[in-house]
């Protein structure tokens, strides 16, 4: 009888985790390619990409797109407006965030239950965009940068996972803080705060890329406002003027034909900023991802 | 103690819901009834308002950097001030984005916001909002004010203005636009002539002739100028397939169709639903991507990337509007002549011929956009006026050719030749179609002067194209673009169709890149029937079936307009 060598695997090491890692190396390329593949025609010349010969290197290397790009005052305006925005609306929505969900973790609250519910509630459905859009209207910000902003302001599902955390922490750092005269607003300052920095990271970071992809709103709410039309705006009525075809006028143009190298420096710099972000974030990121999981 | 819980819960919803319901500054007239009635017109006898009146226009942006918003553009700064002398109309323009002008125009219809007038090509939402109560009913005030309007009715005309009027209901709720006959939507077929120069062919004629020429170009693709790696497209067509092949599926169709039938299967405008032209033009079609006669990556690429393919002068033959090888937007000749040398050239062709051994297509839609009122507009009048303003051969010729002295100057016989670009004023670029997006009514380039300044304008229009080469393809679109039908006015809207252009487009296009790239030749048949019966099932046939109803209704038992009681 022959005797078949049995292969060792050290422990750290099964075929299960061979067939994840090719998995992940697999969905990893799939994910990247593409980037690569908008930065190399970035960087490539006109006539080489519209021979298709550009895939994730660049041909026939030129830069000037991206100085047509840096150079678009408007573009520019837009990319730091949205960052603008952004920054705002992290901060506020942090801001409302905690306020919502600190006091939820006072049993001692009075209507905690129904207040809860009241904002529960609304996450079982939604209006949808014409009743959104009446409201706006009623309120003013039709039209108006705010629109950008002040929607934003409170996600009820982050609430519930900042409301979920803070009931993580151990009471007894609560009470410990209350035996020496803290008030609340001293023990969300100083305890609750400083221990929830996963937490702000996350919802932090998911706020932020939600507004910085964000155009839905800009479509349909600022019509009439161009100017403060947040980046991803930019990108896709450049996107839309370059792909519709629409039938051009003899006697002019009748899309301007932004370039393909040019569009895709475009896209390039609107994703430069969030990618710079993400890095010094990302340790938080890990942390936070199981945030609001029932703790043993 | 549960009970008092569950009332101030129910309470509390109450008065939630009580607060939502609270109105503002809404308009009143949100979903009310769409018969405003003007008693008098407030006009003097010069046919300008006594006092000022003010309307709103929506104007499609498309967001680009050519000229900024159009609102605030020269054009709209000049319109203003033209309609304020002649018709004392104070106008504010409403942007509307041009791609996404439907979806964001029904948003502000069912919140009131909507202009005072707006523009669309999606006829089934102005239907949609009409049911709701959303919109005017434009036949009485056309009847009442139709004196008032001579321009519209000199430049539409009364068929179409009436095109989408309901006779049993007698409703009218959009003012349909005119697509001129001379403008975008005669196509033809377009092939290298230094490529058949090369090879030593004649122009085909029939549809042997150019699949042989399209054989030869395959063949003998490293001796063409253009060729890319030796290989080159001799047929392109984009994902948009059944448009880049329509002569080839009119081809197919009946010569002697029937009025009748041709209503019954008019709803897509792709011609789609005369299945045995559609499966015989897509047969034709398979074969030709399974011998590398046709682009190969037509349903996987984007429009823009064949037509830098075309600008290459890698393309050997196409089917597209009859201008699209000269517009300065394109740029196919222009460019393809720095890429692939000097004496490449495109030369119109219509080979493909019907059972009469005919080239004949359908005269193309002379539709152009949609017009409709909003119910929340308190000046119909003001706003007809206005459309009428806009549809007189003055402010058209301003709207389409810019400013004598500015954008252009006028030929010996009163036609427009066109200056270059560069030197337009900055706020009044020509965006657009003949700059439809500040009055999308009217598509296509157009005026009534006589016929020699309108060859002369077509011709000076093109920067480096020869006149005779425009007036070629005119020509030939022009002879080919013959047969004619009469609008089935007097049929009821169809129930059938709502909601269902989206659906069908889709599977349409699915159907058509599955059996024309996706299919072998031995398995044509066999997908083609199994996928379109599929299509006739998700509503097709339903839409079909309801118009041949909707036709006996209106007309009786005869396949004839002419022949209806």
């Amino acid at each position: 009888m022959s005797k078949k060598r049995k292969k060792h695997y050290t422990k750290a090491t099964t075929p299960g985790d061979i067939v994840i890692v090719i998995l992940m190396v697999i969905l990893a390329l799939l994910c990247i390619l593409p980037v690569l593949n908008v930065l190399a025609n970035a960087l490539s010349s006109p006539e080489a990409i519209m021979r298709r010969e550009v895939t994730i290197f660049p041909v026939e290397l030129q830069t000037q797109a991206f100085a047509s790009i840096i150079g678009d005052s408007r573009f520019m305006f837009s990319l730091g407006w949205t960052a603008l925005i952004t920054v705002i609306v992290v901060i506020l929505n942090l801001v409302m965030t905690v306020l919502a969900a600190y006091p939820l973790t006072y049993n001692s609250l009075k209507g905690r239950k129904i207040i809860s519910f009241y904002m529960i509630f609304t996450m079982l459905f939604g209006a949808g965009l014409i009743p959104t859009f009446m409201l706006f209207r009623d309120l003013g910000l039709l039209n108006n940068p705010l629109v950008l902003i002040l929607p934003g302001m409170l996600g009820v599902f982050n609430m519930i996972l900042m409301r979920n955390f803070f009931l993580g922490i151990p009471e007894s750092l609560k009470e410990s803080a209350e035996i020496d005269g803290a008030g609340p607003m001293t023990i969300l300052w100083k305890i609750y705060i400083p221990l929830s920095l996963p937490s702000f990271a996350t919802i932090g970071l998911f706020v932020a890329v939600g507004r910085w992809n964000g155009f839905q709103d800009a479509l349909f709410f600022l019509t009439a406002a161009p100017d403060w039309h947040p980046i991803q705006m930019l990108l896709y009525n450049i996107t839309q003027n370059a792909t519709q075809v629409d039938v051009a006028s003899p006697g002019g143009v009748s899309v301007q034909q932004w370039g393909a190298a040019i569009r895709n420096a475009a896209i390039v710099v609107a994703m430069v900023p969030i990618l710079c972000v993400y890095p010094f974030i990302q340790k938080y990121f890990v942390k936070g991802a199981t945030l609001g999981a029932v703790k043993g | 103690m549960r009970k008092t819980k569950f009332v101030g819960m129910f309470a509390a919803l109450g008065l939630m819901l009580a607060a939502c319901g609270q109105g503002t500054d809404a308009p009143t007239e949100q979903a009310g009834s769409g018969e405003a009635v003007v008693s008098e017109t407030g006009l003097d006898e010069n046919g300008r308002f006594i006092e000022a009146r003010t309307i709103t226009v929506g104007v499609w942006d498309r967001g680009n950097d050519i000229m900024g918003p159009i609102a605030e553009s020269g054009w709209a700064e000049w319109i203003q001030a033209e309609i304020l002398e002649r018709h004392n109309i104070i106008v504010e323009f409403d942007t509307v984005p041009r791609w996404d002008e439907g979806s964001v125009q029904s948003t502000a219809l069912a919140a009131g916001t909507a202009a005072d007038v707006g523009f669309t090509f999606n006829n089934g939402m102005v239907q949609t909002m009409a049911g709701m109560g959303g919109m005017h009913n434009l036949h009485p005030l056309l009847q009442q004010y139709r004196d008032l309007l001579p321009n519209l009715f000199d430049l539409v005309g009364e068929e179409l203005l009436y095109w989408n009027f309901d006779a049993t209901t007698e409703e009218l709720w959009s003012l349909t636009g005119r697509r001129t006959l001379d403008g975008v939507n005669m196509t033809n077929t377009f092939i290298r002539q230094d490529w058949l120069e090369i090879l030593e062919l004649d122009v085909p004629s029939n549809l042997e002739e150019f699949e042989a020429a399209l054989i030869a170009f395959r063949d003998n693709a490293d001796i063409l100028p253009g060729n890319i790696d030796g290989s080159v497209v001799p047929f392109f067509a984009d994902s948009d397939v059944a448009w880049g092949t329509r002569n080839l599926i009119d081809s197919f169709i009946d010569p002697d169709i029937t009025e009748r039938e041709w209503f019954i299967r008019d709803f897509d405008d792709r011609r789609f639903m005369h299945e045995d032209a559609v499966r015989e033009a897509t047969r034709v079609l398979n074969r030709w991507f399974n011998e590398d006669l046709m682009w190969n990556d037509f349903a996987l690429e984007e429009a823009s990337v064949g037509q830098d393919l075309i600008r290459l002068g890698n393309v050997g033959s196409f089917t597209g509007n009859w201008n699209a090888p000269f517009s300065n937007g394109t740029r196919f000749t222009t460019d393809m002549r720095l890429n692939a040398g000097e004496d490449a050239d495109w030369i119109p062709v219509a080979p493909f011929l019907n059972s009469n051994g005919e080239a004949r297509s359908m005269q193309p839609e002379r539709t152009g956009a949609f017009a409709f009122l909003p119910a929340t507009n308190t000046e119909p009048l003001a706003t007809l006026l206005y459309i009428d303003f806009m549809s007189s051969p003055e402010v058209q010729n301003v709207i389409q050719f810019g400013l004598e002295g500015v954008h252009n100057d006028r030929t010996p016989n009163g036609g427009f030749a066109m200056r270059p670009q560069a030197e337009w004023p900055e706020d009044m670029q020509i965006v657009g179609t003949m700059n439809s997006d500040i009055f999308p009514f009217i598509l296509g380039i157009h005026f009534d002067h006589n016929e020699q300044a309108w060859l002369e304008t077509i011709a000076a229009s093109f920067e480096g194209i020869r006149p005779e080469q425009v007036d070629a393809s005119l020509e030939l679109a022009n002879s080919t673009h013959t047969l004619v039908l009469q609008n089935a006015s007097e049929t009821r809207a169809i129930s059938a169709e709502e909601g269902m252009s989206e659906p069908l487009n889709d599977a349409r296009q699915v159907l058509l890149h599955a059996v024309i790239g996706g299919t072998s030749v031995a398995d044509f048949e066999a997908t083609f029937n199994s996928m379109y019966q599929n299509y006739l099932n998700l509503g097709a046939q339903r839409i079909m079936d309801e118009r041949a109803e909707a036709w006996v209704e209106a007309y009786g038992d005869v396949d004839w307009i002419a022949d209806a009681e």
